[in-house]
């Protein structure tokens, strides 16, 4: 009798264990993306940019050239990156503190000069990699550690909705957000960061897809409480919603 | 001898970076350096490069960091408090052992300060500026023809030893026209086999200066590098030094006027000498040092309150008396100035 | 000795800075160092615009001007600010449509006026030009005017007609004075 594989490694993920804590949603989605890669036959023309936060080393889980970039500047890298060799396929992935605090102007420009790239950006309402610090998408009353009695909106300001804010800019393709809540949530996940991937190789620009995504361990949680957490309040300020899609014009 | 043209400092280095290979211009607007970008802005589409104003000087730095991951000669260029925000992007610039040009066009601070000439940038360029045990090349022109050439050579350099170069100059200098020599050397960027250009048919390859527990050994290599560029990157000249007693030590602007002013004193027998810099890193400790026997004095001249004489003093290790002489916040020295000062210096030495 | 150190001064929108680009450039070939060094930024936009050429035989320590050897000085501010600079041995050209100086070495020509009667009050730098090398002859007067046509050239050719008489005009305008 034959074995018959029905789950392989995907080829463009590394045969290592990863560094993240247990129920951590990136490497969910390191393995979707490294799925695609394969699925895509993107592998070989791949430039990626590591941020900096919890996944500063994802170079180390893709089987793919990759660079890593300054706190935030990571939309900067890849714009000089894709200018010189446009036909490399370019990915960013990004974490809240690094695209929507320290990096805004740099995530903002880059999208509104419609620089033909795809961020993955990884929103867990925390900086992760500091030890549980408020982030620009902290949810009003979650507590961290520089807002221990949990986060006053009338002093440290409401958490950011970036897709909102980019979809009030003319260049990007494609703009979605989509959560990491259940097999179910993955798996559309999955579809969509296949659309930013298309709207890429398509060349029609700046392709974004925000997934809110699980921390058990700064929302002080266990891996399901976080997905339930992530369903339940992350989605109610964030709304899960393709926002704009241009790759079917 | 080749067609000579007009232009300014600032045009002028556009051109020789183009003319040395530049594939990616990345910038911000500020005076006195804003003829360069807009020089780049006008030239660099017409021979397919990629020009881009981004949204500011950390973008820009960054963006040349971009480019140099995936190959290209890439550059930036601003003025002093731009060039402070640049830091942190040369500092991962040589973390990460890659090439790049940025320009400073230095103006008067500290904070806003003016828009007038300066050199006070000196200790920012040349102990690397951002965090982290670095150096960056550090070319001091004197002339437009020097703005022009530098810049041509600067991807070169980069390139040789895989780490940033900068061309420190000031505003007088990018904004005064001179007649130049075209650069006529082809460029010629050397294979790249570190860079990022999708791992087809290879193992994949990745940038970084984060090495958890393992930063001594990037941090080995990188000072490996800089021995090697102390060894081979000096660049200094000396104008009537053979039988000098007094040396003047100046780059840029100060040099140029320190040359005029040696040319007076001597007339009136004074053996005054001048040695200028063209790398203030690496810089020219031997060659100064050299001289030390026959000089009584040696005096740096600087626009500004006392940077490079601390090189100088370095160099010199007390066998021979150094005096400075600078002005600050954006003054510029006359020529008249630099010859009142050398001749106090001898009327203070027969006393 | 051939060294020359000349500054043009007005308010902006006189072409003072073109006379200087003009005699820097065609200066290229006469001299083996040239100058030209502007006055920028927040300077340009109130008060004077001025620009400083130099040309010399052995090298130019520095772009501005220590020894001026002429000065073209085209409102009142310019000669306020940088007549009490001349040298004993310098001219200077001053737009006496526009300012008042006095001096053994001061040249006064009507030079917005001159420029107003021939069609064209902005060619009164061009006017004043023309003064100046007749009794500044730095670079060839024949040269001079080939250049300025060559540049006024862009403004079409009613520019280059006015700009040629009021060059002409300029160079005449003393021994024109002395009849």
């Amino acid at each position: 009798m034959s074995e018959i594989a029905l789950y392989t490694r995907p080829q463009s993920l590394e045969d290592v264990s990863m560094h993240y804590c247990p129920g951590c949603g990136h490497g969910i989605v390191h393995k979707l993306i490294a799925e695609l890669m394969d699925e895509m036959d993107l592998r070989d023309k791949t430039v990626a940019v590591a941020p900096v936060g919890c996944s500063v080393i994802a170079y180390e889980y893709w089987d793919v050239d990759c660079t890593e970039a300054a706190h935030g500047r990571a939309p900067a890298v890849a714009t000089g990156i894709k200018r010189f060799r446009p036909d490399a396929f370019v990915l960013v992935y990004q974490g809240d503190g690094d695209l929507a605090s320290i990096g805004i102007a740099e995530t903002i420009y880059a999208a509104n000069r419609g620089e033909n790239f795809t961020t993955i950006f990884i929103n867990n309402t925390i900086y992760g990699m500091t030890g549980g610090q408020m982030a620009p998408t902290t949810l009003p009353g979650q507590v961290t550690t520089t807002s221990p009695t949990g986060r006053d909106v009338a002093t440290m300001g409401y958490p950011i909705r970036m897709c909102e804010i980019y979809d009030t800019l003319e260049a990007p393709s494609f703009i979605a957000r989509t959560m990491l809540d259940s097999p179910g949530g993955i798996r559309k996940t999955k579809t969509l960061i296949r659309k930013a991937f298309e709207a890429q190789v398509a060349g029609q620009g700046f392709s974004v897809v925000e997934i809110l995504s699980p921390c058990p361990t700064y929302m002080r949680m266990d891996p399901i409480q976080a997905m339930k957490h992530i369903k339940d309040k992350v989605s109610e300020y964030f709304p899960v919603k393709i926002f704009r899609d241009r790759t079917a014009e | 001898m080749a067609k000579r043209v007009l232009m300014t400092g600032n045009e002028a280095l556009g051109e020789g970076a183009i003319r040395g290979g530049c594939d990616c211009y990345f910038g911000y607007p500020i005076t006195p350096q804003n003829e360069l970008t807009a020089y780049m802005a006008r030239h660099m589409p017409d021979h397919d490069r990629t020009f881009i104003q981004s949204e500011s000087e950390i973008a820009a730095i960054n963006m040349v960091f971009g480019a140099s991951v995936a190959g290209a000669r890439s550059m930036t260029s601003s003025s002093s408090p731009g060039v402070s925000l640049k830091q942190e992007g040369m500092s991962y610039l040589a973390g990460c052992c890659l090439p790049a040009l940025i320009v400073n066009v230095m103006r008067a601070g500290p904070g806003l300060g003016d828009i007038t000439p300066s050199q006070a940038d000196y200790f920012q360029a040349t102990r690397g500026g951002g965090h982290g045990d670095y150096r960056t090349v550090v070319l001091t022109p004197a002339t437009v023809q020097e703005m022009h050439d530098f810049a041509a050579e600067a991807f070169d350099i980069a390139d040789r030893y895989r780490n940033p170069v900068m061309i420190l100059t000031d505003g007088r200098l990018g904004q005064m026209m001179e007649p130049l020599t075209l650069w006529d050397k082809e460029a010629a960027p050397p294979a790249k086999p570190w860079a990022l250009t999708g791992a087809a048919k290879r193992i994949k390859r990745t940038i970084r200066s984060y090495y958890a527990g393992r930063v001594p050994e990037n941090n080995a290599r990188i000072q490996a590098t800089l021995r090697k560029i102390e060894q081979n990157e000096v660049r200094f000249e000396t104008y009537m030094m053979d039988d000098a007693d007094i040396m003047l030590v100046a780059f840029g602007t100060a040099a140029r006027l320190c040359r005029g002013a040696v040319d007076c004193v001597r007339a009136d027998g004074i053996r005054a000498g001048l040695l200028r810099p063209q790398t203030v890193w690496p810089f020219p400790h031997e060659a100064i040092a050299g001289y030390c026997d026959q000089l009584k004095t040696v005096l740096t001249v600087e626009m500004n309150a006392g940077q490079m004489v601390e090189d100088v003093r370095l160099a010199v290790e007390g066998r021979t008396p150094v005096r400075f002489y600078g002005t600050i916040g954006g003054d510029v020295p006359s020529v008249a100035d630099v010859v009142e000062q050398i001749r106090l210096l001898t009327t203070g030495s027969e006393s | 000795m051939s060294h020359h150190e000349v500054i043009f001064s007005g308010s902006g929108g006189q072409g003072l800075m073109f006379l200087g680009k003009v005699l820097a450039k065609l200066a290229l070939d006469a001299y083996e160092h040239v100058t030209f060094f502007p006055s920028y930024g927040a300077e340009v936009r109130g008060g004077t615009s001025n620009c400083q050429v130099i040309l010399s035989a052995t090298p130019i320590a520095s772009p501005v001007v220590e020894h001026a050897s002429a000065m073209v000085l085209m409102n009142q501010p310019s000669v306020d600010r940088f007549l009490p600079q001349l040298p004993a041995e310098g001219m200077a050209f001053v737009n006496s449509s526009l300012a008042s100086a006095e001096g053994d070495n001061v040249v006064l020509v009507p030079a917005s006026d001159i420029a107003l009667e021939l069609g064209d009050v902005r060619a009164a730098n061009v006017t004043i030009f023309g003064t100046f090398l007749s009794q500044v002859p730095i670079i060839d007067k024949a040269v001079a005017l080939a250049g300025i046509q060559a540049v006024s050239k862009r403004k079409g050719d009613k520019a280059v007609e006015i700009n040629t008489r009021a060059f002409e005009r300029g160079l005449e305008f003393l021994t024109a004075a002395a009849k």
